[in-house]
């Protein structure tokens, strides 16, 4: 099978399975569209994008978008509903669930009585009715909640009260153990007591020993400022040493200017040899422009010219080959399978 | 004679050298890879796109279509195995059974479809395209494409990277589907849940973004991988230990990457 049917086939089968893979997880039908409603409500109660719509209890498509109103105060719900299913006008519709628990949903209760009119179609907005959360109706029975609460505390009192009784009667106990506290805090005052004489005479040592670190450094300090002595009568002995040396060699100064100018006779004596060479080169090169040598037609000959001219056109072509399809030319450069 | 001190400058350089030597081989390893790319993309026009196009198709069957086999075997048990755990550790009679389905999609969809498939394909096309550049790279085949003029570069890492960033997005959609599938059968064998319910928990909270986010991951990914491994196959030094060497380097790094890829997409876009 040719590489683009591979790739052209696995990529039109992802593209398949994306598409009605989210379709289906989104809860929509896999063929077929559905409609949008929009539904104004005051408070959406935690209500998020992918909650189920239920009519009487059966999912009949999911929240699209929730936003809020330009002005704040409405939350529109756009809700996805499956192609075929009929809304009739006049439905109620709500919340259910509990927000704590991010299980909010639609909740759509057709009108009673048997002819509702024609049903909702694409586009169209309804107004939503708030109905109270679970903790809201919990809020409403909190006088109730309050008065238990309020017995429960008092009924908390007493057993407190009692556990102080309780406490108060093992009061023996609680001296016992203070006073074995006190002993042992006697016995560890006792014991540094005794041990007051080492740890004296182990500071003392402490105090030795920085002594004689004092004693080492002042000694190290003596013998720098020896050494610097030395060192400075050290080089005032070099300076004179330079001194007589520079006096000492002013003959051999002499000596060189002599030899510079031996040096000059012989440069002349080079220059006087290049001019016999110049002379032997004129003739070389008339014997060059001549057609009479095999090196002066080598020169002028044109055709030698355009052969080298069509050569490098011939090289450039074939390179310009190679660099459009290397694969032609570097079928020996076989890559290694390894896996 | 009194020696001369260094300064304290220079005193605290030759403390800190044996800690900075670490840092300094990847800031330079950064740059090169960088360069690497730059060099590669600078797309010379000689070269003919048909080739190019031959070349990554090349690339895509091996990158793309040779690996769906071990993708889907690896997230088959991934799958199954959130949906375990996910049953294991939801057992509550407070909480709904639908939250098994909700944890195993989030799960799939946000993490395990693309990192899973990441981890594998560090193993399978990070080490072949780095085992191919550094045996091309010591047997001098790389210094004869320069030679004839060819930028060896874009001849050989543009159409590998190219490959991957294109086929990465198509194995997510593979190993999320086996992943969703495997664990859908899993729950339905389980005596705490159905198939139904497992659907029902999936469908509640999925968000289309969801499947946005992984094909980001996953074309991130597979720029990483592929990317990396052309740069230590191509820098491969020496004879087969050297190649060895690369291929080593490539699953790592590939696998480090992915790992800090992960985090930044996470944080960037989540």
């Amino acid at each position: 099978m040719r590489n683009e049917l591979k790739v052209g086939l696995a990529v039109l089968f992802a593209a398949v399975v994306l598409y009605f893979g989210v379709r289906f997880l989104q809860d929509q039908p896999l063929f077929g569209g559905g409609y949008r409603v929009v539904a104004v409500f005051d408070d959406a109660q935690g209500l998020s994008e992918g909650a189920f719509v239920r009519l009487n209890g059966v999912t009949v498509g999911n929240v699209s978008e929730v936003e809020l109103s330009p002005d704040a105060r409405e939350v529109y719900v756009t809700m996805d509903i499956r192609g075929g299913i009929e809304i009739p006008r006049g439905v109620s519709i709500g919340t259910s669930g509990l927000s704590a628990l991010g299980e909010v949903n639609v909740e759509l209760t057709p009108p009673p009585g048997a002819d509702a009119g024609r049903p909702l179609v694409a586009g169209d907005t309804v107004r939503a009715i708030t109905t109270p959360d679970l903790f809201d109706l919990l809020a409403g029975e909190s006088t109730g909640i309050t008065a238990r609460a309020d017995s429960a505390l008092v009924r908390a009192l007493s057993v407190f009260t009692s556990l102080d009784q309780t406490l108060a009667n093992s009061g023996d106990d609680v001296t016992a153990v203070l006073a074995q506290l006190r002993f042992l805090t006697t016995a560890a005052t006792q014991t540094l007591l005794e041990e007051r004489e080492r740890i004296s005479g182990t500071l003392g040592a402490l105090e030795r020993a920085a002594l004689s670190a004092e004693s080492l450094t002042n000694d190290y300090a003596l013998l720098g400022r020896e050494l610097s002595v030395d060192l400075t009568e050290d080089l005032r002995a070099t300076t004179r040493d330079i001194r007589q040396t520079v006096a000492t060699n002013s003959d051999s100064l002499e000596a060189t200017v002599t030899q510079l100018n031996t040096t000059l006779r012989n440069v002349d004596r080079t220059l006087a040899d290049l001019s016999t060479v110049s002379g032997e080169l004129d003739t070389t090169l008339a014997l060059v422009n001549s057609d009479s040598s095999s090196l002066g037609l080598l020169l002028r000959d044109p055709s030698l010219y355009y052969n080298a001219n069509a050569a490098a056109a011939s090289l450039q072509q074939l390179m310009q080959d190679i660099q459009r399809d290397p694969g032609r030319y570097a079928k020996e450069l076989e890559l290694v399978d390894i896996f | 004679m009194e020696t001369a001190r260094p300064s304290p400058l220079r005193s605290l350089f030759e403390i800190l050298r044996p800690l900075l030597a670490g840092p300094i081989r990847v800031i330079e390893g950064v740059g090169a890879y960088s360069l690497l790319l730059a060099r590669a993309f600078n797309l010379p026009r000689d070269l003919s796109p048909k080739l190019y196009l031959r070349n990554t198709l090349t690339q895509m069957v091996q990158v793309g279509i040779d690996s769906i086999p071990i993708v889907a075997l690896a997230t088959a048990f991934s799958g199954g195995v959130v949906v375990v755990q996910a049953i294991y550790q939801l057992e509550n009679p407070l909480l709904p059974a639908t939250l098994v389905g909700t944890f195993a999609e989030q799960s799939i969809l946000l993490e395990l479809g693309t990192l899973v498939t990441a981890f594998v394909l560090c193993g399978r096309v990070g080490a072949r395209i780095a085992a191919e550049l550094g045996t091309m790279r010591v047997k001098e085949q790389i210094d004869a494409l320069e030679a004839m003029g060819i930028n060896s570069l874009s001849y050989l890492v543009v159409p590998r990277v190219v490959a991957g960033i294109l086929m990465f997005p198509l194995l997510y959609v593979v190993a999320s589907t086996v992943g969703m599938l495997s664990g859908l059968l899993v729950a339905d064998a389980s005596p705490a849940l159905s198939a139904g319910l497992f659907w029902e928990g999936a469908r509640e909270f999925f968000k289309v973004y969801d499947v946005v986010f992984g094909l980001v991951k996953s074309l991130v990914f597979g720029f990483a991988i592929t990317s990396v491994a052309c740069y230590t196959g191509y820098y491969a030094k020496g004879g087969a230990e050297g190649v060895g060497e690369a291929t080593t380097r490539a699953a790592v790094l590939g696998c480090v990457c992915v790992l800090i890829a992960d985090y930044v997409c996470a944080a960037l876009l989540l």
